[in-house]
């Protein structure tokens, strides 16, 4: 837990503090996203933390221990930290990069070397191929992913990103926080997340802190942030296009239904004509519940080859994953020009799927009951 | 074909004076080494200190090597001895040394050290684990100018009392001896040459493959 108390920082020669009078609580395990324009005070608040700045007046305290009691290298030992531009020792490779951390700690050298490969693994980074790259060989998306695998390298409780995908493509960008979503989940740090992108805010936030001027205007929950916005401050910033906003908050998982038939691969042809009558798809899974394809059931009737459905198997060219949200939901849809998509767990195994109708009316219904 | 004679004829000689003229660069590098990294370490977070001392480098810089000896010879204590030509050549690679060490500390980036920083990184494992071995290359290139600028300054260290590659070009001169002179001025710039291929090979072997821009 982070908590900070009335914490102000004043630069010298500057009229108006960069962070003024801060009180704001980071509950074990959630993700606080710090966001606001440019110059509000974001990065400031986050580098007092760990102490790389000083507060002015004000404490902070991490699990009720005041960060001050600390040594501060100690204190930074124990905090991962995802700086703005990534920051890779250039001179190090991937491997000595992440390893930093847990050779500073003092682990011994095959604990180091299975955790940074583990590490990579995390970060989906193929250990053997790019442990001995040094970062001038890796693109802008696997620098920060070596990025975040450093900072997490020593099982920090705390983690400090700033603008942790900041510098690459939307599609990697929007791959990594899933992955890193995905990865929280089990993980549960307390993370302080700064951006200044207003969707990832609410994709990926707890709770979400909106500062302005180095003052704090609302610190609330994404849905409430959405709905209910303290201020035309928090109204414009969020934007017009809340239901649109909406779809990046949802996740498949909280709509998906397990309503499609599914039939086994290589089953009895009978079980066919029982779906007949409900249904007009039917999705294909192999005995380990991994996807096979769908069928299109009417078709194979039609073509009175009802013995021989497995030939007919079409193949899903995109799946969802259950952490996915509405939006990348949504994007597939269009994309793919598919109305309906399956959703994976973590093993790859079916779990059901989303359609366009469930989506819009999840949307219809979620939109009116916070409106109020 | 006479001065190749000349040059086999006198070969034990010459070696002896090659090595004396190693010798003596290779002594005062390892001052210049010790001195001008420490001091450039020392002053990298002080830039008017940093300015003043590159201003005086620059100035010894630009004297005469023949006048420098001229003028330590007269200070008491040193005198026609092997410490003043040392010294001499100390004094000339305060420029290349030090600049390069003050230069290439500040311009590791911010944002690196920063990241060394939030890791818990101590002030020391900074300086030693990521700010010096990232300004390296610029060290290093300066050390190899150091070197090479050596060679040369060294032949005039034998108005001094040295005894070196110098010394054939000299008495060549004196004796009008051109096999002497050519023979003298040619190992000069071919030691020259050979040193800074050695600095090269080495230069590719210590620095790190990541910080080859074109890898
Ligand atoms: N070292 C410093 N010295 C003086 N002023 C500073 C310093 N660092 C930041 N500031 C000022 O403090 C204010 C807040 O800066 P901060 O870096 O916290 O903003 P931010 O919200 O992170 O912005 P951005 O989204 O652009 O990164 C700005 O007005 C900035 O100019
Ligand atoms: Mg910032």
């Amino acid at each position: 837990m982070i908590k900070i108390e009335g914490v102000s920082k004043y630069y010298k020669g500057m009229d108006r503090p960069a962070v003024s009078k801060l009180d704001l609580e980071i509950k074990e395990g959630e993700i606080c996203v710090f966001v606001g324009p440019s110059g509000c005070g974001k990065t400031t608040t986050m580098k007092m933390i760990n102490r790389i700045i000083e507060p002015t007046n004000g404490i902070i305290s991490i699990d009720g221990k005041n960060i001050l009691e600390f040594d501060a290298d100690e204190l930074r030992l124990g905090i991962g930290y995802v700086i703005q531009k990534v920051g890779l020792f250039p001179h190090y490779t991937v491997f000595e990069n992440i390893a930093v951390v847990p050779k500073l700690k003092g682990w011994k050298e095959d604990k180091v070397m299975s955790r940074v490969r583990e590490l990579l693994d995390v970060v989906d980074l193929d250990p053997d191929e790019n442990m001995y790259k040094y970062p001038n060989q890796l693109s802008g998306g696997q620098k920060q992913r070596v990025g975040v695998a450093r900072a997490m390298a020593a099982n920090p409780s705390v983690m400090l990103m700033d603008e942790p995908f900041g510098a690459v493509d939307p599609i990697t960008r929007n791959q990594l926080q899933n992955e890193f979503l995905a990865l929280q989940k089990k993980v549960k740090m307390t993370i302080c997340f700064v951006t200044h992108d207003i969707d990832e805010a609410i994709k990926m936030g707890d709770k979400i802190a909106i500062m302005n001027n180095g003052k704090l205007v609302q610190y609330d929950t994404p849905e409430n942030i959405l709905f209910s916005p303290i201020n035309e401050f928090v109204e414009e910033f969020v934007g017009s296009d809340r239901a649109l906003k909406v779809l990046n908050l949802l996740r498949v998982s909280s709509i998906m239904e397990a309503y499609m038939p599914t039939i086994r691969y290589g089953s009895d042809s009978s079980q066919i004509n029982e779906f007949y009558n409900n249904s007009n798809f039917a999705i294909v899974l192999n005995d380990d519940n991994k996807l096979q394809g769908y069928i299109d059931i009417n078709r194979i009737v039609e073509k009175k080859n009802v013995e021989k459905w497995c030939d007919y198997i079409r193949t899903y060219d995109i799946c969802l994953g259950i952490d996915s949200t509405l939006k990348d939901a949504m994007v597939a849809m269009l994309e793919n020009d598919m109305k309906t998509i399956p959703v994976l767990d973590d093993e790859k195994k079916y779990i059901g799927v989303v359609n366009f109708d469930m989506i819009k009316s999840h949307v219809g219904r979620e939109y009116e009951t916070t409106i109020e | 074909m006479s001065t190749l004679k000349y040059f086999i004829k006198n070969i034990d000689k010459i070696t002896d004076l090659t090595m004396e003229h190693i010798e003596l660069i290779s002594l005062a590098m390892c001052f210049a080494l010790i001195i001008w990294i420490s001091i450039g370490i020392l002053i990298r977070n002080h830039n008017k200190l940093a300015n003043g001392l590159l201003g005086v480098a620059s100035i010894i810089m630009s004297i005469p090597s023949i006048s420098i000896y001229g003028i330590l010879v007269t200070i008491p204590g040193f005198g026609l001895s092997r410490l003043s030509a040392v010294f001499a050549l100390v004094l000339y690679a305060m420029l290349p040394i030090m600049r390069n060490v003050y230069l290439a500390l500040n311009e590791v980036d911010e944002s690196i050290i920063e990241a060394a920083r939030g890791m818990g990184m101590k002030k020391n494992q900074i300086l030693w684990k990521i700010q010096l071995p990232l300004a390296f290359p610029i060290i290093f290139a300066g050390v190899r100018v150091a070197l090479v600028m050596m060679v040369g300054i060294a032949t005039l260290a034998v108005y001094i009392g040295e005894r070196n590659l110098g010394r054939l070009i000299q008495q060549g001169i004196t004796r009008t001896h051109m096999d002497m002179v050519l023979t003298g001025g040619l190992l000069v710039a071919i030691l020259a040459i050979v040193v800074d291929g050695v600095m090269a090979l080495i230069q590719k072997k210590l620095i790190s493959p990541g910080l080859h821009l074109d890898s």
